[in-house]
């Protein structure tokens, strides 16, 4: 898992000084959120975003030591 | 003669068949009465009314004239509809060359008037929701699929103006990716408006390690009580000030990268400098402008970049992302 590295993996330019956090920062608090037929509900939107929310920071916490 | 019941079998037999035979044309008309938004739901609520009726004329009789009007369903398939993003549907007729995130499946496009959502299939056995509750707790698993999400999206990006959905937005049907386009058309038609050629960039500010070695130095020294007091309060003093100069230096890069952008965000920073190891993440910041700027904006960012340089700030500049920080309240439910 390249969580303290680069994004190697992501083509052109945003691959540059990207990391892992800097993808989620923006996909996990940025981002449409809708509702209708999804397979996790609006109230489970929630839910992720907080799961996710976790991960980030045991992702800084993993790194940071 | 025949009797009431077997007159009122032959009525529901003859209207069992009229409906199946006047599904599809029944189906085409709500297509087309779909075309506006009011007028879609105002056919959904007289389907809604008139199979209600149907079912309270004919039931138990007809189940198979009701189930013409369900939505189709793909859970035979085993697989659901992974969202990337919407785009003006003129941009959308180029195919999707990057695999999505199941890469047996091609990247594909739900259309409906102006709008396109760039979809592929996903297995249902990693995105149905039990599953997916399981999956983001599984770094790994969370890092491919955000990857394969942002390399689409990059393309898309790349390309024209593209509306990024959360990650993980996966729609049972393809109906319920149409129905979505539809109920969100006029928020989603300003976003793309609004945004029209304006992509992202994202500038971090890093201030180097604190060094550690005075701290050494003072342990080493034998002091008094009240000296050793008066230290640590000159200490923490410090470490405050330190904190204030590094507020009021990540206020003045924001500013004036702000100058250089149409609009501009301040975002929490990362608690670690997950690429550096160690320096303190001063400012994460994010700034949209004009896709032809961008090259104007990082030349400001270096340059800024040479002032900051003799105060042990770097800056890294990362994009350009598609509008991640600067989409236009009101598409979809509150973030």
């Amino acid at each position: 898992v390249s969580a303290g590295g680069e994004l190697a993996r992501l083509s052109g330019d945003v691959a540059g000084e990207a990391t892992l956090v800097d993808l989620l920062d923006r996909l996990l608090a940025g981002g449409v959120v809708v509702d209708g037929h999804i397979t996790l509900a609006a109230a489970g939107i929630d839910l992720v975003r907080l799961d996710l929310k976790l991960l980030l920071a045991s992702i800084e916490e993993a790194v940071a030591r | 003669m025949a009797t009431p019941e077997k007159t009122l079998q032959r009525l529901r037999d003859a209207l069992a068949e009229m409906a199946a035979q006047d599904a599809p044309a029944v189906l085409e008309r709500a297509r087309a009465g779909a075309r506006a938004r009011v007028q879609a739901i105002a056919t959904e609520a007289f389907a809604d009314a008139l199979l209600a009726q149907l079912e309270a004329v004919l039931a138990p009789a007809a189940p198979s004239a009701a189930g013409a009007f369900e939505e189709p369903s793909d859970a035979a398939t085993g697989t659901a509809w992974y969202v990337y993003g919407v785009v003006a549907a003129r941009t959308a007729g180029e195919p999707v060359t990057g695999p999505g995130i199941d890469p047996r499946s091609e990247v594909t496009s739900v259309r409906y008037g102006e709008m396109a959502a760039i979809v592929s299939r996903v297995p249902l056995s990693e995105f149905d929701e039990e599953e997916l509750r399981a999956h983001l707790g599984d770094l790994a698993w969370v890092e491919r699929v955000a990857v394969a999400h942002e390399r689409v999206v990059d393309e898309l990006c790349a390309r024209s103006t593209v509306i990024p959905m959360r990650m993980c937005t996966v729609y049972r049907t393809e109906a319920g990716v149409r129905e979505m386009l539809v109920r969100e058309h006029d928020a989603l038609t300003r976003a793309l408006e609004e945004l029209d050629g304006r992509v992202e960039l994202g500038v971090k500010a890093f201030a180097a390690p604190p060094p550690a070695v005075a701290a050494d130095a003072d342990a080493r020294e034998a002091v008094s009580g009240s000296d050793y007091m008066a230290r640590r309060r000159r200490k923490r003093d410090q470490a405050a000030d330190a904190d204030r100069a590094r507020a009021a230096l990540a206020e003045r890069i924001h500013e004036s990268l702000g100058l250089k952008a149409e609009a501009s965000r301040s975002n929490p920073v990362h608690a670690a400098d997950t690429a550096r190891g160690g320096g303190v993440m001063l400012l994460n910041g994010a700034y949209l402008v004009p896709r032809e700027a961008t090259a104007a904006f990082r030349e400001h960012v270096a340059a800024l970049a040479d002032e900051l340089r003799a105060d042990g700030v770097e800056l890294a500049v990362t994009g350009p992302w598609p509008p991640y920080n600067f989409l236009p309240g009101g598409i979809g439910v509150a973030p």
